[in-house]
């Protein structure tokens, strides 16, 4: 929210003035408003017009009490101005504690708008209120409109005379997402299907009809006929915009662990375990996948629903070590028909989600290859196994079995004549190792 | 050399009546020219009475010929006219032609170059066309003036102009080679005196010699440039015969501005009695005459700058040398000195001998006896 | 200044540690106290000074002169709003541990009542907080005035300024806080300031700031002492000394005979301001910055009248040596000065070994 919004000017024997701010009396005092400032400018002044060095940049200060902050970018316009310069700075006051980063791009405009301005016709230095110009809008109207419409809308679009416009827009800010891979798997945060129109980039319509929280991105992209690397940049653009989750591709086969998130599971916080019951329970007849929300199947899914007890249990006993066949099994043996009433998939991404399990991935290493490396030669086998180059230690199982088209269980079996294969190899050169 | 500098403010005060003195005639005249406020006083004020030129904006408008004379080695007359009388076509008052430029040895005409200068242009063909009848002898110099502050393009754009339009109209006129110069010229730098030195040395009789002597002597002492200046104006009236270079002129033209400045703090005026014999007294028992190397005035600077000399030697009352010098040459200087003194000599000999020739005004001035006479 | 009876005694006695002068400089907004100071310490044309901008707040800058003197230098913007700012908010952090006040009046100033008001708030302040502080006046802007006028004009502006001064002075004192002032020793007297007429565009700026920088520069005594004994013993007829970068003259003596004698009592001034167009004029010819040096030697013989020469003498300092005429006594001085500069070393900074300095060969 923007608190009060200014035009601060030097001049040449009275020194820095606020020559218009909005509201009234939100920097410096006016007639008539009993409201007190938001802070005191006079301690604030030698940031609002700085020193020389200062000059043409993006510049926030914090008032003493940490309450407010200020944006602003005092500009300096050389020329045949009384001091030779033409000091001034459209700034915005906030509170300290909003994210200032969308703000940015508003204060660099209105100095760039204005200085422009200002270098074309002298609009800021000529008396305005002088009725040499009586159509034109005073400074104050517009800081106001640009102040209530940027708070009411995020944006605003002002014509300031017949040649300049100010638009402006608040972006929300999001961080750079991380890099897509082959062997991720995206999860729809909301229902593409319903917000999608045709307007949208044709590769992202083709990808989102593919995204079921099964698929794998190289999946997809085979798919929806899209190469890899263009599925990739298109779910990079919903991942930015936060509508997407990566999770990994889910086997039998893989490892999970608990993460200390795993103690609000335990403690229900928020209800968590129903939730995950809701998730995750499936009974004789239901079908599975698919959480309807009418009342009957919600009462089906009641009467099948696993106790949280067993459900706290099945959460907490994956372990480093231990596939997800095996943490079966080991259920299985004990008693309890986990695949009746359970579909683990959903279980597994229910915890990875949620932070109460992290994947636990699959690396071998060659500790002759990794020697090879470290002493320069990038290749000592040219031309030897397909799988030698994953043998590093930097690549997980998935990305061998996505990239080479491999179960996990071929890989194991070549790793196991690879040996064989090359005569220079030890007998336990390749570990394996779980992280 | 010292009490030039106060003697030349007195004249300024003096010219205020016009110069009656009878060495008025014979002497060369300069004719300052030009449409009113373009600079013409100023010109005279600066150049000739050493008016700062920020404090030419107090000049007030010349309402009547003003004349100067300048007492330098060759003795002029500089004629400041009033621009707003026209004196072609004066119904008031019919001007002696002959009074004003019978004796004239060079016009300027001023032009303001920050101004609308086409009226100032028609005015000056239609005064070359009137002089060029009776006078054809009368060098010509357009003075293209308040240049400073122009850009280096727009300078020369307004000089190309001028010149194609008093050049075009002159020769529709039939008049195709009268001698006119160009120069842009400001008070506020150097180049006003750039620009009178050269009307001047274009006055100067047998001034091939005089640069042959200057030259000859920078390839034997190794002088990257010498001037031959007249002190109280700095106008050079000489040069050697390498290319002409603005920074040159314009160090050496400070460097005598520093001199005139020591030489008055501490030479214009009278020591207490009793100083000669104390002087010649104990640890150095001689005649203060033989105790002193040169009667003239010399000086010597070392630019820290590739330990550049430059030096300075008085050559009369009115004249100085002033060279820059090879780097690194300062250790050679006794040598110099000698070449020096040969060509000091030579060039009194031939003032002494043009002089002679010109005008016979007072009688001959012993140099060294400039340098004592103090007592103003 | 003539005290010759005392033999040369090492200069490292009474030696003043290094102190930082706290100097401010203070005046209404376009007075022209930042074209001083860049005239001054930055070796700005007079005419450049036009394309400066207006001094945002304090401007601080360290100027070092003579080695062993800093000159905290505070250029305190004059426009309103930062007046306010000094006298309010940051009143003890300006007004504190000053060693002089360079006050700036605009003589075209239109309003110099209120001018007079202000001057009175700062003084005011001045001596609640820094009470031994010295007081300059600069009446500036003087070649804006017809030269006849200069004088009565001058003379009136400083008696309404002095008796503002006095009229601070005594409210301050009369506080029941500030009775200190009062025991403090401090009189009317010590608080009246030394007011300059002054112009960027001649010397008078050299000669306000010569007797400025005078007051501040510590071993003053020493300095005068040892030009004295150097003068008396190559028989020179004056000897100045200028502080390298601002020409400033640091020290000057001048030999008892002649003393009386030289009718230009604005030499000092008038020969800073020539050395330093000069410099000025070296600068544009070689190309080199305006700050580093310009010349290393200069000498004038003016036949059997006089002989200068200017010489670089100390890191920090030029000397100027006037001699009667004679060869052989301007080569002896020249020589001499070289060896004395071995007495001077202390002025090039605290840590230089100070000379213990033998006399000069006299002959």
């Amino acid at each position: 929210m923007i608190q009060g919004i200014f035009y601060a000017r030097f001049f040449p024997t009275e020194g820095t003035k606020i020559y218009a701010q909005s509201p009234p009396g939100c920097i410096v005092p006016v007639p008539g408003v009993d409201k007190p400032p938001l802070f005191n400018f006079g301690i604030l002044q030698e940031y609002i017009i700085p020193r020389k060095a200062f000059y043409n940049r993006y510049i926030t200060a914090n008032d003493p009490d940490g309450k407010y902050s200020v944006l602003g970018f005092p500009v300096s316009i050389p020329g045949k101005y009384e001091r030779n310069e033409f000091i001034f700075n459209f700034g915005l006051v906030v509170e300290a504690d909003v994210d200032q980063i969308p703000y940015e791009p508003v204060v660099r405009r209105l100095a760039v708008t204005f200085a422009e301005m200002e270098k074309q016709n002298n609009y800021l230095s000529q008396d305005v209120r002088d009725s040499e110009y009586p159509d034109r809008r005073p400074i104050e109207s517009l800081l106001e409109i640009v102040k209530e419409d940027l708070n009411n809308y995020g944006e605003c679009m002002i014509p300031v005379d017949e040649a300049n416009t100010i638009n402006m827009k608040l972006f929300p800010h999001h961080p750079t997402p991380p890099d897509v891979k082959g062997w991720h798997v995206p999860v729809a945060k909301m229902k593409f299907g319903d917000i999608v129109d045709p307007t949208w980039d044709l590769t992202l319509q083709r990808v989102i009809q593919h995204i079921d929280g099964v698929n794998d991105v190289r999946r997809i992209a085979f798919a929806a006929d899209v190469s890899l690397d263009l599925a990739r940049l298109a779910l990079r653009h919903l991942l930015y915009y936060d509508t997407i989750l990566l999770l990994d591709i889910f086997f039998f086969g893989s490892c999970y662990a608990p993460r200390p998130g795993v103690h609000d599971f335990v403690a229900n916080v928020g209800g968590i375990v129903d939730e995950c019951a809701n998730y995750v329970c499936i009974g004789p007849g239901a079908a599975a996948g698919t959480t309807s929300s009418t009342n009957g199947t919600a009462s089906q899914q009641q009467q099948h629903r696993v106790s949280n007890y067993l459900l706290i249990k099945l959460m907490t006993s994956f372990c480093v070590g231990k596939t997800v066949m095996e943490w079966l099994k080991g259920h299985m043996d004990a008693g309890f028909e986990v695949l009746r009433y359970i579909d683990v998939r959903r279980l597994v991404q229910f915890g990875v989600i949620k932070g109460c399990l992290y994947r636990v991935h699959k690396y071998v290493v060659s500790k002759q290859y990794l020697a090879a490396l470290a002493s320069g030669q990038a290749h000592p086998l040219a031309g030897g196994d397909p799988l030698q180059k994953y043998t590093d230690g930097r690549h997980s199982f998935d990305q061998i079995i996505t990239e080479q088209n491999l179960s996990d269980a071929d890989i194991m079996g070549k790793l196991k004549n690879f040996k064989l294969k090359n005569p220079l190899a030890q007998a336990g050169d390749l570990t394996v190792l779980y992280r | 050399m010292e009490n030039r500098q106060r003697q030349q403010k007195q004249d300024g005060s003096k010219a205020q009546e016009p110069a009656t003195n009878p060495q008025g005639k014979g002497k060369p005249r300069l004719l300052l020219m030009g449409q009113r406020r373009s600079g013409k006083s100023s010109i005279s004020s600066v150049v000739f009475h050493k008016l700062p030129p920020n404090e030419t904006l107090y000049l007030e408008s010349t309402a009547r010929i003003q004349k100067d004379s300048l007492n330098s080695f060759m003795d002029f007359q500089v004629w400041d006219f009033p621009g707003q009388i026209d004196i072609f076509d004066n119904p008031n008052f019919a001007f002696d032609m002959d009074a004003i430029f019978g004796e004239v040895g060079a016009l300027i005409w001023v032009i303001d170059a920050q101004d609308d200068y086409l009226e100032a242009v028609a005015k000056l063909n239609s005064t070359i066309l009137h002089l060029q009848r009776s006078y054809p002898h009368i060098i010509i110099e357009v003075f293209i003036h308040k240049v400073d502050g122009l850009s280096d393009d727009y300078k020369l754009d307004i000089q190309r102009d001028v010149t194609i339009r008093i050049q075009d109209e002159l020769s529709d006129q039939g008049l195709e080679n009268a001698s006119i110069s160009f120069h842009l010229t400001s008070i506020y730098n150097h180049s006003i005196f750039e620009a009178f030195s050269k009307v001047i040395q274009k006055l100067i009789p047998r001034l091939g010699q005089l640069e042959a002597m200057l030259t000859s002597l920078c390839r034997t002492c190794r002088f990257d440039k010498a001037y031959l200046f007249d002190v109280n104006t700095k106008i050079y009236i000489a040069t050697d015969s390498s290319p002409e270079d603005v920074a040159s002129y314009e160090i050496c033209s400070d460097y005598v501005d520093v001199i005139i400045d020591f030489t008055e703090v501490y030479g214009s005026w009278e020591r207490g009695p009793g100083r000669r014999e104390r002087l010649e007294q104990a640890p150095w028992p001689k005649k203060l005459d033989d105790q002193i190397g040169c009667d003239l005035a010399e000086s010597g600077m070392v630019l820290s700058d590739a330990q550049r000399p430059i030096m300075l030697r008085e050559v009369d009352r009115f004249l100085a040398l002033v060279a820059i010098m090879k780097e690194g040459s300062y250790d050679k200087i006794p040598l110099i000195n000698l070449n020096v003194d040969e060509v000091v000599k030579g060039l009194t000999e031939f003032f002494e001998i043009t002089k002679h020739r010109e005008t016979r005004l007072g009688g001959k001035d012993d140099p060294g006896e400039g340098q004592l006479a103090i007592g103003s | 200044m003539a005290d010759t009876d005392v033999g040369a005694q090492p200069a490292s006695m009474g030696l003043r540690k290094v102190k930082k002068q706290k100097v401010l400089l203070m005046g209404k907004s376009g007075s022209g106290k930042s074209s001083m100071r860049s005239i001054i310490f930055s070796n700005y044309l007079a005419r450049d000074t036009r394309r400066l901008g207006a001094t945002i707040d304090i401007d601080l800058s360290h100027v070092k002169f003579l080695g062993n003197l800093t000159l905290n230098l505070w250029d305190c913007g004059g426009q309103e709003a930062f007046m306010d700012n000094y006298l309010s908010q940051q009143r003890a952090h300006v007004f504190s541990n000053v060693g002089v006040l360079i006050y700036v009046f605009d003589i075209e100033s239109r309003d110099s009542e209120r001018d007079l008001f202000t001057y009175g708030n700062i003084v005011s302040a001045l001596f609640q907080y820094s009470r031994e502080a010295k007081i300059f006046v600069l009446i500036h802007k003087m070649d804006l005035i017809q030269p006849h006028l200069r004088e009565p004009l001058f003379d009136e502006r400083v008696a309404l300024i002095r008796r503002k001064t006095l009229d601070a002075f005594n409210l301050v004192r009369k506080q029941p806080g500030n009775s200190d002032v009062a025991s403090g020793g401090v009189t009317e007297a010590d608080v009246e300031p030394q007011a300059f007429a002054t112009s960027i565009w001649d010397q008078s700026l050299y000669k306000a700031w010569s007797s400025i920088i005078h007051d501040l520069i510590p071993n003053l005594s020493i300095i005068e002492h040892q030009l004295a004994t150097l003068g008396a013993a190559i028989e020179a007829e004056e000897i100045l000394l200028f502080e390298r970068t601002s020409f400033l003259v640091v020290s000057k003596w001048t030999a008892p005979s002649a003393a009386a004698e030289n009718p230009f009592g604005d030499r000092f001034e008038r020969l800073s301001n020539v050395l330093k167009a000069w410099k000025h004029t070296c600068s544009k010819y070689t190309g080199t910055p305006r700050n580093s040096e310009q010349f290393s030697d200069f000498e004038y013989k003016a036949g059997a009248n006089f002989s200068v020469f200017v010489t670089k003498f100390t890191t920090n300092t030029y000397i100027q040596v006037v001699l009667p005429p004679g060869e052989a006594r301007f080569n002896a001085a020249k020589l001499n000065v070289g060896i004395a500069r071995s007495w001077f070393k202390f002025l090039d900074g605290p840590s230089a070994p100070v000379g213990s300095g033998s006399g000069p060969a006299g002959e």
